[in-house]
């Protein structure tokens, strides 16, 4: 379990460079704001939808940030040459560095659902226990997809410039990837011929992993994203899921080509 | 069984040969030397024996390992110290330590460790504020977790003061009588003089001499010079010192010769100045530095070793 003894160390870093404290903080702040303008009406929004909501930005964003440098900075500034001399495996310097990003993340949906919990407490929000819960093992799961995302851009380069440059350009791809499958969809009836049933486009677009994560939130009874309605919730969580094993398989590869 | 070995190791870097078909072979239990120029391929060495980059061609077994199949396995038997490290900036240097004896599941007392290498007091201070000398420090620490069986230092002495690279000699020399076996790369050349057993000299990613100093000094024609003051230097003395077998360069300057000889004619050369008519008033040796020796080998006009 090499993976723990990296992961271990990266923590005490995050924690040294205050991630554990900025990060969460924001998420808490966010949560603040949505819990309050959520329970102002006399219609409630219950705690979970507004919690999806904020994850659904939030934690990619946190998951790409924390995560888009760790290993080209590790390889350019020569840190990763001390670790990986002592007995570890580049997958599990890997994996190491994964989970010490994913605890920030998961540390700052923490936050946010016990800041979420006390607001609408006090206001007199619905609170659906069972549905945070889902939401937060979905969020989490979002969390992994996009920290193993960002890996599998990033393992293979010492840029950090490159690593910034994509792992926005791939939260945006992912924001407005329906766009473009629609428009690859029509592209292929006009030009191809090519006619794609729209349960076909839909999985298309669920392939996005933030549509994925509203997909998945219906089996928490909450319906973010807008199908034909062919595609089962549980679609979601197998896409997010396969962004999270397929990322960090092609992180491993990618990163075990580099010369250090 | 050899400790390190490679065999017809070739690296390329695009159109750059960093190694060429390099044959090398470090014997358990000895400390050896491992020099050469700016860009002579030493640090690549290394680095492919740590699995850091993968040979082009050939093969490396560190401890009878292959090391890329088996890199875990070595990493965990051998300690290193790494050229072109970073610490890791708001970490101290005992949770560094801490981080590599849990690496390793060893059971070293960290803080023995950073007294060991002459920085006690730097157990509690973060590493981003250590001088390049104490991050060296820090670093052999981390190298000697676990009692390797091998220690392998990328220009250990780097950044290090002489009282530093005094210790550092000392501890390489307690790693080897502990029966470790010892690979070092450096530019120092005194410092590979004082404690090593043998040396390897390359150059253009070739080794181009191995040996014990005194084998390279003697291989280079780089052995000693003899400087003899006589009461009247002739042409007849001149000639006869030249004549002595073994002398292989004579100037002179003043009533003074100063000789290239072999160790073995300097007593040929006293008998056959005297024999000439001169009479000797003092005489001294040199014998050639490892500066010397390193610059037959690696100037443009090299020896054959």
């Amino acid at each position: 379990m090499s993976w723990r003894v990296v992961a271990r160390r990266d923590v005490d870093v995050l924690r040294a460079d205050r991630s554990f404290l900025l990060f969460p903080g924001f998420f808490g702040l966010l949560a603040a704001a949505m819990a309050y303008a959520f329970t102002r009406g006399p219609a409630s929004t219950p705690l979970s939808s507004g919690l999806a909501l904020l994850f659904l930005f939030a934690v990619p964003l946190t998951a790409g940030t924390v995560t888009h440098e760790a290993i080209p900075s590790a390889v350019s500034s020569g840190r990763i040459r001390l670790a990986l001399s002592l007995p570890h495996s580049r997958p599990a310097f890997l994996a190491g560095t994964g989970v010490a990003r994913l605890a920030v993340t998961v540390a700052g949906i923490a936050t946010a659902v016990a800041t979420g919990l006390v607001v609408f407490a006090v206001r007199g929000g619905v609170i659906a226990p069972v549905e945070v819960a889902a939401v937060v093992a979905l969020s989490a799961l979002l969390g992994a997809a996009f920290v193993a995302a960002t890996l599998a851009l990033t393992a293979g380069s010492a840029s950090t410039t490159l690593a910034t440059a994509s792992t926005y350009a791939f939260f945006v791809l992912s924001l407005f990837w329906p766009i473009v499958a629609n428009v690859a969809a029509a592209l292929a009836e006009s030009e191809l011929g090519f006619d794609l049933a729209p349960s076909t486009v839909d999985a298309l677009v669920l392939g996005s992993p933030l549509f994925a994560y509203g997909n998945a939130l219906g089996v928490a009874g909450i319906q973010t994203v807008s199908t034909s309605g062919q595609s089962s919730p549980w679609f979601g969580v197998v896409v997010l899921a396969a962004w999270t094993g397929l990322g960090f398989a092609l992180a491993a590869v990618r990163f075990g080509r580099v010369d250090l | 069984m050899a400790a390190i070995e490679l065999s017809g190791v070739t690296k390329r870097y695009g159109d750059v040969t960093a190694l060429h078909d390099l044959d090398l072979e470090v014997r358990d239990g000895e400390i050896y030397g491992f020099l050469g120029p700016n860009g002579a391929g030493k640090s690549t060495t290394i680095d492919i024996l740590l699995d850091f980059v993968r040979p082009t061609a050939g093969s490396a077994t560190v401890l009878g390992h292959d090391s890329h199949a088996d890199s875990l396995s070595i990493r965990q038997r051998i300690g290193v110290l790494p050229e072109g490290f970073h610490v890791y900036e708001r970490l101290t240097g005992r949770q560094h330590v801490e981080f590599a004896i849990e690496s390793k599941g060893a059971n070293d007392d960290p803080d023995a460790l950073l007294e060991r290498v002459g920085i006690p007091d730097a157990a509690d201070r973060k590493a981003g504020g250590f001088s390049k000398g104490m991050q060296q420090r820090l670093a052999l620490a981390i190298a000697l977790v676990g009692d390797p069986e091998i220690l392998i230092l990328d220009e250990p002495s780097t950044g290090l003061d002489p009282n530093g690279a005094r210790e550092m000699r000392s501890i390489i020399t307690e790693e080897a009588n502990r029966g470790a076996t010892v690979f070092f790369s450096s530019h120092i050349l005194e410092q590979v003089e004082a404690v090593c057993d043998r040396v390897g000299i390359l150059k253009n990613g070739q080794l181009v001499a191995e040996d014990t100093i005194r084998g390279l000094r003697d291989a280079a024609g780089t052995g000693s010079s003899l400087t003899v003051t006589v009461d009247e230097l002739s042409a007849d003395i001149l000639a006869a010192v030249e004549d002595v077998p073994g002398v292989s360069g004579v100037s002179a300057d003043g009533d003074t010769l100063t000789v290239s000889a072999e160790n073995a004619a300097k007593t040929d050369i006293l008998d056959a100045v005297e024999s000439a008519g001169g009479e000797v008033e003092d005489f001294a040796t040199r014998e050639a530095s490892l500066d010397d020796v390193f610059a037959a080998y690696t100037n443009d006009e090299a020896v054959e070793a």
